[in-house]
């Protein structure tokens, strides 16, 4: 009984991650939530536009799914903050856990919410499309892009899932940060606002970065890299600290 | 071997000492009950096991290993309490299937045979739970997981009587057959010191003493009788305890040892040799004042 027989970092985590996977499903029901709330708003199109002479008036009407996938995008980020509260650590307490096991179980989660994001917010850009297909008069839509290319498909989950990579990194990091500290709270938003005033051409090449890339090979190795960097900081900056209950 | 060994462990809060200087060692496959009053950094000490919390100084070693952020160590020990938190979604049910996984010797037909003897609701949330319900389930984990180091944090809070009884009988039974280390921290000793082989006894963060039970049972006992002849007979001894309870009469509670050879002397006198109860002695240890509670109402 008293042998030591190491325990498996991957295999406690995987098991951590199959519990929090099933723990924190509702997650995933507010998400399809959100989207379907999202799609609505979309229905009646983004934006719109009409102008006339008097004999002539034109009305635009601009539709897109971008709203539903700027919804994921809030999610994504409320999720990964919401990973490092005290109230979801405790879930880990009664398990076989440390701190590395913990956080490995939680990226692998918030991957997973990734993936299941990217995929079902462009499907909705698909529903989006179908609804109006059938509900529109046909004739008065303008669009090249009305028709999606399964390879356009593909290109926009990959690169939403990506966004989502990132934007979940952020959110993690900033969780762990205020664990560390409450006055991170302040601190990033001051920083960021303050970089963005003072040094906004760094700032600026800072998202033109990410947001210009038009290789999608180049974009992945951008996001996985700097997600690396994002994730890797928060790990090793919740090694430290003690559990609370 | 030892499974736990502390020295000279201290863990401050700020200015505040929650355990000062502890030092001791618990061997494999033995029952210790962790007593002490409120306050007296019992719970610290059974986080600082489980690796929840780190020693300010000091070392701890469980399984020769410090226990903190420890994966080896949060293998072998599981921590039950009664702020044990599992996620809403799961049912009762879904928790005992879902945790087992985790631990190499978990029972699952322990875990529902308990779990169905004290006919929970499978269905049920364990947020909604009762506490006395929620220490039940949460012994029922305790107990099914078999873990080489299982420890009780207040184990019995909020459970009737019948339910403490049987929790202990199911830990005992359980225990003979699958010997492991156990730790168990309660106020109510008198129902605990049946099942429990070694009792450490911590008093404001130190040690004040670890003994077998059989051992401290046989420690001390209470003489009554006339205050004149009992004081007297005490005179230049220590003793543990002393209460005035009624006008000329003294109770007091003095080591065996001390009086051993002149117990004919004692009856002689006419005065009363009395068995003391294991509860009873601990308070008296970890007594802040002779007296007790009582002083406070004499003074007015």
């Amino acid at each position: 009984m008293m042998s030591l027989k190491e325990v498996d970092l991957l295999s406690i985590s995987l098991k951590q991650y199959v519990y929090k996977l099933k723990a924190y499903s509702a997650l995933f029901y507010v998400l399809l939530l959100a989207q379907i709330i999202a799609l609505f708003f979309s229905l009646n199109g983004i934006s719109h536009m009409s102008s006339g002479n008097g004999e002539l008036s034109v009305s635009v009407n601009t539709y897109s799914a971008s709203l539903v996938i700027v919804f994921s995008f809030f999610w994504i980020l409320f999720a990964a903050i919401q990973l490092t509260t005290k109230q979801y650590k405790k879930i880990e307490n009664p398990l076989v856990t440390n701190s590395i096991s913990g956080n490995l179980s939680n990226i692998g989660f918030l991957m997973t919410a990734c993936v299941f994001g990217g995929f079902t917010s462009s499907l909705v850009g698909v529903l989006l499309r179908i609804i109006m297909y059938f509900t529109f008069d046909r004739s008065q839509i303008i669009s090249d892009e009305f028709i999606l290319a399964f390879s356009d498909l593909l290109l926009g989950i990959s690169v939403t899932i990506l966004y989502m990579v990132l934007i979940s990194g952020m959110g993690y990091l900033t969780g762990v940060l205020t664990k560390v500290s409450m006055a991170f709270v302040i601190i990033i938003p001051a920083v960021i606002i303050g970089i963005s005033k003072a040094y906004t051409e760094i700032f600026q090449s800072l998202i033109k970065f990410f947001t210009l890339e038009s290789s999608l090979p180049l974009f992945a190795l951008k996001v996985i890299i700097t997600s690396i960097l994002i994730f890797g900081v928060s790990i090793l900056l919740s090694n430290r600290g003690e559990v609370s209950q | 071997m030892n499974v736990i060994q502390c020295r000279d462990v201290t863990k401050s809060y700020g200015q505040n000492k929650a355990l000062d200087h502890l030092s001791f060692e618990i061997g494999e496959n033995k029952i210790t009950g962790l007593i002490g009053r409120n306050g007296a950094g019992k719970t610290t000490l059974l986080k600082m096991i489980a690796g929840y919390i780190k020693p300010t100084q000091g070392e701890l070693q469980v399984f020769t290993r410090k226990p903190f952020n420890n994966l080896d160590v949060s293998a072998k020990t599981i921590f039950i309490d009664d702020n044990m938190t599992f996620p809403d979604s799961f049912r009762l049910t879904d928790i005992l299937s879902e945790v087992a996984p985790f631990y190499a010797a978990w029972n699952s037909n322990l875990a529902n045979a308990l779990f169905n003897y004290f006919s929970f609701d499978p269905n049920q949330a364990h947020s909604n739970m009762s506490k006395g319900s929620k220490s039940t389930f949460n012994s029922i984990i305790g107990i099914a997981s078999r873990c080489p180091l299982t420890i009780f944090d207040e184990p019995t809070t909020g459970m009737d009587s019948a339910v403490r009884k049987d929790f202990y009988k199911a830990l005992l039974k359980d225990y003979l057959e699958h010997p492991r280390t156990i730790l168990l921290s309660s106020h109510l000793l008198s129902e605990l010191e049946e099942i429990l082989e070694d009792i450490l006894l911590i008093d404001n963060g130190s040690k004040c003493l670890h003994l077998p039970v059989m051992e401290l049972r046989e420690l001390a006992v209470g003489i009554r009788g006339n205050k004149q002849t009992l004081l007297t007979f005490v005179e230049g001894k220590e003793l543990i305890y002393k209460e005035e309870f009624a006008k000329g009469s003294l109770y007091v509670v003095i080591k065996k040892e001390l009086i051993e050879q002149e117990f004919k002397h004692v009856r002689q006198n006419g005065l009363e040799v009395l068995p003391i109860s294991l509860d009873d002695l601990c308070v008296y240890l970890t007594g802040k004042t002779g007296g007790g509670i009582d002083d406070v109402f004499k003074r007015g």
